[in-house]
């Protein structure tokens, strides 16, 4: 797999004090094809991806981490991608764990790589976090019938041909699950691996807490029941 | 029995505004009969209490006032529910069409760049 063959979909909400540098480091690591998704931000998020070399899209509103990484996935697409990567804008995912997303779709030919948190060294993880992952996986596995460890990680590769195929309707958090729900329904062959994450006093003001959890909860009993 | 007539000043007026949308075509037929139904009964109800008890009666409740709430707050739920599943269609469309306006403007974008090359 060439890795001209892959695109890096960010999506991105107020993240132009730390956009810029991924891009840069994407670049460098040999990622040419990064598309980030300014999901509607206050800031300059949208000014400095075009100028770092980024295909950047603009969401004119704020839609939440499902809308933008739908958009972007979409132009992944368009553009004729063979492997799409997700990943936060707020450097908490590492480039160097790209690599390891990609390998197994490439030589196991499976569909879909779910970077996981909690496999490895769980530690790592605030206690908060830690709780809204336990209730996110315990809802995804009661709802949706999979099991995984980290159902609401953000950093994903996904063979195209398989992201076509999934269903997406979700505009916030609940894409996560989404996602790990059609791995189910279309019966994608997947796995996961280890990926370290920094948490960082900025990526934890944002982000999913208690309160978007719920509301998440409550997006997902949507969706199983419509 | 001030109190009555307040209630009942209060579900003319919505009736009143109920015939103007529906006049007006800001409301359609069945949430006009639902609505009807609900402050018509709101006015029967207040004029004769001993209606709602015989009511109760007949369904098995205590009190008319009983049933009253029970009802309202049935009607209330209904409406809840379905006030959120329409914000939730509502929310779906709003992503679907900002998800088109980006990449409609990605695409003109890059044909303004071709065309400038
Ligand atoms: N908080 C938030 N993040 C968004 C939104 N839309 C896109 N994102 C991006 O989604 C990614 C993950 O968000 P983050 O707040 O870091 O969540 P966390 O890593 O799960 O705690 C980041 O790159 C955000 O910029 C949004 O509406 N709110
Ligand atoms: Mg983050």
């Amino acid at each position: 797999m060439k890795k001209s063959e892959i695109a890096i979909v960010v999506p991105a909400y107020n993240e132009a004090k730390t956009v810029g540098k991924l891009i840069k480091k994407l670049v460098y690591a040999g990622y040419k094809n990064v598309i980030v998704v300014d999901d509607g931000s206050h800031d300059q998020t949208f000014e400095v991806a075009q100028n770092c070399g980024a295909v950047a899209l603009q969401l004119p509103i704020n839609r939440g981490a499902g809308g933008a990484l739908r958009t972007g996935f979409s132009e992944a697409i368009n553009l004729g991608a063979k492997i799409v990567v997700m990943m936060d804008a707020d450097l908490q995912h590492r480039v160097s764990d790209i690599k390891k997303l990609v390998e197994p779709i490439v030589k196991k030919k499976l569909d879909i790589v779910l970077g996981s948190r909690l496999l490895g060294e769980k530690h790592k993880m605030p206690k908060t976090r830690q709780i809204a992952n336990i209730t996110g996986n315990l809802t995804t596995r009661l709802l949706l019938g999979i099991n995984v460890t980290d159902s609401q990680s953000g950093f994903r590769a996904i063979r195209a041909k398989a992201l076509k195929k999934m269903d997406l309707k979700s505009s916030r958090w609940e894409i996560c699950s989404e996602m790990v729900g059609e791995i189910k329904r279309l019966n994608l062959k997947f796995t996961e691996i280890p990926i370290k994450v920094v948490y960082t006093t900025y990526s934890l003001s944002k982000g999913q807490n208690f309160k978007n959890g719920l509301k998440t909860l409550a997006r997902l009993l949507a969706i199983k029941f419509k | 029995m001030i109190f009555k007539i307040f209630i009942i000043t209060f579900a003319v007026l919505f009736i009143v505004r109920l015939l103007l949308g529906l006049s007006q075509k800001k409301i359609d037929a069945t949430n006009f009969l639902i609505w009807i139904l609900v402050w018509g009964s709101v006015i029967v109800f207040t004029i004769h209490p001993t209606l709602a008890d015989q009511v109760a009666q007949s369904i098995g409740v205590a009190r008319g006032t009983d049933a009253v709430f029970f009802v309202a707050f049935m009607i209330m739920f209904y409406f809840i529910f379905r006030l959120y599943s329409k914000i939730t269609a509502v929310e779906s469309d709003v992503t679907e069409t900002v998800k088109y306006i980006a990449l409609i403007n990605r695409k003109l974008d890059r044909g303004v760049k071709r065309k400038k090359k």
